[in-house]
């Protein structure tokens, strides 16, 4: 019997000495929204950053897709345990911005723990997206994406069509796809899928930019922000350490070797200015022709008031909204019109809910 | 001289009572309270803001042209889910009972699909039935039929119905050929020979069966209204435009996807009250009607 108490003292001693070893580094917790391969990327940029530092250890856990990890955060925070970082997509940025102090602006962040997270080095259209109206960095850019167009030169080679002259306008292609008859040879999608296709399209594929209408003034102009951010939480056991681990864990993010690799290997856009010039310092964009295209769609022109970005408060509801209003249009409820004006009636409601839940 | 038993411990049943009683509160009882109590608060995402609002979300919910649009979906969902799946295992169970070669066989075949858990079964009909990858769902394209649930509503519809009815039949299949095999064999022959399979069906098994045609008609209600959320999350994610929104994955989407507690947990209450209706006029009913 005494026996057996010498071992289980041991025993405990020895993992309690383990558990303090791990438990020299600050940990930091990290939720994100990125399924493969785009999360196993994400995951790797996070295991670099443990590994170039001794102090600091950040846990990056997928919650599911962006909805479910959104839902499960705010649920978190509820109960007391919310996440030090949560990815958020840009859709829940103005419900994110008005959590109040729920979460902590990386300019206060930046601030108190005295690390310096530099907003010059931002690329413009990213960093007002993300600021409020009077200039304060709310949450860290990291994966901004932009929709651009992906087409198989293939298909368009075998329709008779010069694949390496993809249709420009909407109705160029309109007119290339009756002629594809094989649809699925275009589509529109988030630049973020470059990962995706590079890795998996067995047919040769091209990038371009999104189609504008022929006849708009000064068409194209520059395309909106998507993708997501990283947003700070509070909670009531948050020690300044803490805090310290996720502000230099955002320093390292905004090095210029890790936004470029972050770029190259997914295909989201770069969003530091340091980051862009190393990426074409190393010849990238010669050696993956159309790598730059999201890129340079985002700025191709000075910022409109229409194309600032959308941040509306509930976004996350409205984009269904819209989607329902489409579906009903696509099986011929509706007319196109109609479609527009019930999603516009219907949004309209749920920014007015909005703004009744977050009244000061 | 009868001898009475009476168990003379006090405290040994409430204790074993304790762990059934400790899950039904946790899981059952504080959830609900806590959904009545937020249904009457209107609150941010976060907590950070509440108010107190009386029946101002019931008010806005019952006004709502979408929310009388999904009763109307649940109606004939549920409808459909309590029904087929008792035909289809009446007639599956009729059947298995007979002496016949591989009878063993066809009943445990015929209850695995209620091991199926709900996301997987979708899973499975989505792999048959998609109008691109599945394969009676290029079947159906192939011989001109425009068979695209993720477009058409009303396909939409059937799909989650079939779905969902299919796991169900296991269940309802299982407890028919209970009740079947507990009617006595002379009983069914002399009924037989009097009046032919037919006749003896209706007018004799069946109304001994009532006690188990009760039973399941009042959990596969519940089933329906409730247990097939697992089913059209996977399959149709409610839509396309609404089309497969049932009460309940209307809850889901107010809650989760569009955050707002307080209209999400006013629905919760309201279906709550529908259900707890619904079992209540069955019991008082349809229940007169059953020969014990």
């Amino acid at each position: 019997m005494k026996w057996l108490l010498a071992v289980g003292i041991s025993f405990l001693v020895a993992s309690s000495s383990a558990s303090a070893e791990a438990q020299q580094r600050v940990q930091v917790e990290f939720w994100h929204g990125l399924g493969q391969p785009l999360g196993g990327i994400l995951e790797k940029v996070v295991a670099d950053f443990n590994a170039s530092q001794p102090r600091y250890q950040v846990n990056a856990t997928f919650k599911g897709q962006y909805p479910e990890t959104m839902m499960g955060a705010i649920a978190a925070f509820r109960a007391g345990n919310a996440p030090h970082i949560v990815q958020m997509f840009e859709v829940g940025t103005a419900t994110m911005m008005a959590a109040r102090t729920a979460i902590k602006p990386v300019s206060e962040l930046a601030r108190e723990t005295g690390v310096s997270i530099d907003p010059k080095n931002y690329v413009g259209g990213v960093r007002g997206y993300y600021s409020t109206t009077d200039g304060r960095r709310v949450p860290m850019p990291f994966n901004s994406s932009t929709p651009v167009t992906w087409y198989n030169k293939d298909a368009f080679k075998k329709a008779g069509l010069d694949p390496e002259k993809p249709p420009r306008t909407w109705e160029e292609t309109w007119a290339a796809a009756r002629k594809i008859v094989a649809t699925k040879a275009v589509f529109h999608g988030s630049s973020g899928m470059r990962a995706r296709v590079v890795r998996e399209a067995k047919f040769n594929w091209g990038v371009t930019f999104l189609p504008y209408y022929k006849g708009t003034k000064n068409a194209p102009k520059n395309s909106i922000i998507g993708g997501a951010s990283f947003w700070v939480m509070t909670g009531p056991k948050r020690t300044a350490e803490e805090y310290k681990a996720v502000a230099e864990f955002f320093s390292y993010l905004s090095r210029p070797e890790v936004d470029a690799k972050w770029h190259m290997d997914t295909g989201y856009v770069p969003i530091t200015l340091n980051g862009i010039a190393l990426a074409s310092g190393q010849g990238y964009y010669i050696k993956n022709p159309g790598a730059d295209i999201p890129f340079r769609q985002l700025t191709l022109t000075e910022p409109t008031e229409n194309s600032m970005g959308l941040r509306l408060g509930n976004m996350p509801e409205i984009r269904v909204i819209i989607q329902e209003e489409m579906e009903k249009a696509f099986q011929g409820q509706q007319t196109a019109k109609q479609a527009l004006d019930n999603a516009v009636k219907r949004g309209n409601v749920v920014l007015r809910n909005f703004e009744r839940t977050n009244r000061p | 001289m009868r001898r009475r038993v009476i168990f003379p411990n006090k405290v040994l049943p409430y204790l074993l009572l304790a762990p059934q009683l400790a899950i039904t509160v946790v899981f059952f009882f504080w959830p609900a309270a806590q959904a009545i109590y937020y249904s009457v608060l209107l609150q941010d995402p976060f907590g950070l803001r509440t108010q107190f609002v009386w029946l101002e979300n019931f008010r806005i919910i019952l006004t709502d042209p979408l929310y009388l649009g999904s009763v109307q979906v649940t109606v004939i969902f549920s409808t459909a889910v309590a029904a087929l799946p008792m035909g289809v295992a009446l007639l599956f169970a009729v059947m298995a009972d007979r002496k016949i070669r591989g009878t063993h066989v066809y009943r445990t075949l015929l209850m695995w699909p209620y091991a199926v858990a709900p996301a997987v079964a979708a899973s499975l009909w989505l792999f048959i039935f998609h109008p691109d990858i599945g394969i009676i769902g290029r079947w159906l394209n192939d011989v001109g039929m425009h068979w695209d649930y993720k477009l058409n509503g009303n396909q939409a519809l059937l799909l989650v119905i079939l779905a969902s009815s299919w796991k169900q039949v296991s269940y309802n299949f299982l407890f028919f050929l209970a009740g079947l095999q507990a009617i006595p064999r002379s009983v069914i022959e002399a009924a037989s020979m009097d009046a032919g399979l037919g006749r003896a069906f209706w007018s004799i098994i069946f109304p001994l069966l009532s006690p188990t045609t009760f039973f399941l008609l009042v959990v596969n209600m519940v089933y329906a209204f409730f247990d097939t959320f697992g089913v059209i999350h996977a399959l149709t994610g409610g839509g396309p435009a609404k089309a497969t929104e049932t009460l309940i994955y209307k809850v889901y989407t107010d809650g989760v996807m569009n955050l707002d507690l307080g209209g999400s947990s006013a629905q919760s209450v309201i279906l709550m009250v529908i259900v707890i209706t619904l079992t209540a006029l069955q019991f008082r009913f349809i229940e007169r009607k059953v020969h014990y």
